[in-house]
């Protein structure tokens, strides 16, 4: 089946934006990932990344006259992945619908949201002040989208009152991706995550460690963790992401070469796996190889 | 000889409403509003702690003499608080931490800065605090002193809640910073308590007293750091923020010396704000006012008036 899916990062940083000459090649804003087929939008994370989506939007919406309607799957409910929610330009008009899905309850999703746009924070007053039309979607586990069906493995987190999400999108076409924003770096999670993804091509995975071990990237799936998720999965591509505040370039191309070296190490057998540093400069990736593959 | 100048004013974060990583806004920066006012000693004085705030030197450097930090808060939306919850110096038990700030619809900004590391909301791990943090209200008008050397006063402009902009002065150095403020002509009153006091005074009356009183507050200030976010073509007054031509009509009528136009939009790219500084300088030749754009990293020695 002919398709045209692409993924594209907006936002490959965790815990808070660092913009600026050091973060060139790989990219400042917080979370986002956008994926895309000729006719839906679905979006995972609404950090600062979002912003940078859709970036002739607000120039075309005018002209169209089909309602813009887009998901937003979060694996988390933490600042980093939903403060660019509220400067999002398709939330300011009456004519888009935003769905919001999360493994955490509703009222949970709603009690951050209207945390995020309070009128101290914010120039509005809560997430029901925004004109476009907003579906918040608790407990999400599994749910058709389009030619998409997503799946959310609900995780514990020692920061979260709530469950955070890993989650698995397949594509009608074969394509079948596999995202882990956030996870704790707990052998047993990290066991669950891999039977829940078994057989995905393509794995997005955190890699949150610091160049220093440090308390926030404690709690966090590190380079070595990604990897080793990547290789029990048996992924082709795995793209590391969710990168900490502190990781240049320099320290980002150092990692890489790291875990390059490691990998017949870890593998018994020749990996297939290819391995990438999720950039914001690169343009949208396409996964049509992915749905050859398995029609070939 | 010379004499050296007192103070400096150096920019880390010069963006507003969110802060942007764009390989197009490399020249100005993406990281959102954060002011330091330098004084050369042993203490750190920031205006705001958006994402800027990660680049002051004294955060950076865990060896840094500056153990003393005071934070003036102009008002708490995202972009000017943004890097708060992530000060690690509030773990610090040798560090002292200074916010001064005015209230948010009656909640105080302590509350408010605790709510930012609420549980759930906070991606790593709560902080332990040992800093010693304090905690004060600013009375717009009321002069308080910082370190017994540095003088501050905040001006209620026309933004939602109450917005503080602060004159801060340091022996023959004056500043001012004016964050987000938008005109207040035909009747776009934003601020709290603005329409009760239009409404008792009349909204013309109120007018023309509040703009001369910002004239009064900044005047003969000669270095001014003024909201400029919009332009003629896209300004969207109630959106609470202003123009070049606004900035350029307050502070001649204030004789301000050097304007530095901030908050650039987060759409903007470095041309965009090229741009928006030439054709400011070419309206500013009549006005003997010198006009630059603010970007982050640089940093101005502050003349005296």
């Amino acid at each position: 089946m002919a398709t045209n899916c692409r993924m594209k990062f907006h936002g490959v940083r965790a815990f808070h934006p660092v913009p600026g000459r050091r973060n060139i090649a790989y990219g400042g804003n917080t979370s986002c990932i956008e994926l895309c087929d000729d006719s839906s939008h679905i979006f995972i994370n609404a950090g600062f990344g979002l912003n940078q989506a859709l970036p002739n939007w607000l120039n075309e919406h005018k002209s169209r006259k089909d309602r813009f309607h887009c998901a937003i799957l979060f694996s988390d409910l933490f600042w980093d992945s939903i403060l660019g929610l509220p400067f999002f330009a398709p939330i300011h008009f009456k004519s888009s619908h935003l769905e919001l899905f999360s493994s955490a309850s509703k009222s949970q999703m709603e009690e951050a949201l209207n945390d995020m746009s309070s009128n101290r924070l914010t120039p509005f007053n809560g997430i029901d002040s925004f004109p476009s039309k907003i579906s918040i979607h608790g407990n999400t586990t599994k749910k058709q989208w389009g030619q998409w069906t997503i799946m959310a493995l609900p995780l514990s987190h020692p920061l979260a009152p709530y469950p955070l999400a890993a989650w698995r999108l397949i594509h009608t076409s074969g394509i079948d991706i596999g995202i882990v924003m956030i996870s704790s770096p707990d052998e047993r999670d990290l066991a669950l995550i891999a039977t829940f993804l078994e057989g995905v091509k393509t794995l997005v995975c955190a890699a949150s460690n610091g160049p220093q071990q440090d308390a926030w990237s404690q709690d966090r799936t590190t380079f070595d963790d990604a990897l080793k998720l990547g290789l029990l999965v048996g992924a082709n591509d795995l793209y590391l992401s969710q990168f900490h505040p502190e990781m240049s370039d320099i320290h980002l191309q150092s990692e890489l070469r790291k875990l390059s070296e490691k990998l017949p190490k870890l593998s018994a057998a020749p990996s297939k796996i290819s391995i990438h540093l999720a950039s914001e400069v690169e343009s949208f990736i396409s996964l049509s190889s992915q749905a050859r593959a398995k029609a070939g | 000889m010379k004499k050296s100048p007192a103070a400096i004013l150096r920019f880390h974060g010069v963006r507003g409403s969110r802060p942007v990583h764009d390989p197009h806004n490399l020249v100005y920066g993406g990281n959102s509003t954060c002011i330091e006012f330098d004084t050369g000693l042993n203490y750190s004085i920031v205006v705001d702690g958006g994402s800027g705030l990660q680049n002051l030197s004294a955060l950076k450097s865990a060896n840094s003499q500056r153990k003393k930090l005071h934070i003036l808060i102009t008002h708490t939306h995202w972009d000017h608080v943004l890097m708060l919850p992530f000060l690690r110096q509030v773990e610090s038990s040798d560090c002292e931490i200074h916010f001064y700030a005015p209230d948010v619809a009656g909640v105080p900004f302590k509350d408010i800065f605790f709510d930012l590391m609420k549980p759930g909301r906070l991606p790593i791990p709560k902080p332990s605090i040992k800093a010693n943090l304090s905690f004060s209200k600013v009375t717009p008008g009321k002069t308080f002193i910082i370190e017994g050397k540095v003088k501050v006063v905040g001006f209620q402009v026309n933004h939602q809640h109450i917005t503080l902009g602060y004159k801060i002065s340091y022996e023959s150095s004056v500043a001012a910073i004016i964050p987000d403020i938008a005109s207040i002509e035909g009747g776009n009153l934003l601020g709290e308590t603005f329409t009760e006091q239009a409404r008792s005074m009349g909204v013309k009356k109120f007018e023309k007293n509040y703009n001369s009183q910002l004239i009064k507050f900044l005047k003969d200030v000669p270095n001014v750091v003024f909201d400029t976010h919009f332009n003629q073509e896209n300004l969207k007054a109630d959106w609470g923020h202003a123009t070049p031509e606004f900035a350029m009509d307050i502070c001649a009528k204030a004789r301000v010396k050097r304007l530095f136009m901030f908050h650039h939009a987060p759409e903007d790219l470095d041309q965009d704000i090229a741009k928006k500084q030439m054709l400011a300088q070419r309206l500013a030749i009549h006005l003997g006012m010198d006009v630059v754009n603010a970007r982050e990293e640089d940093e101005w020695p502050l003349t005296a008036a």
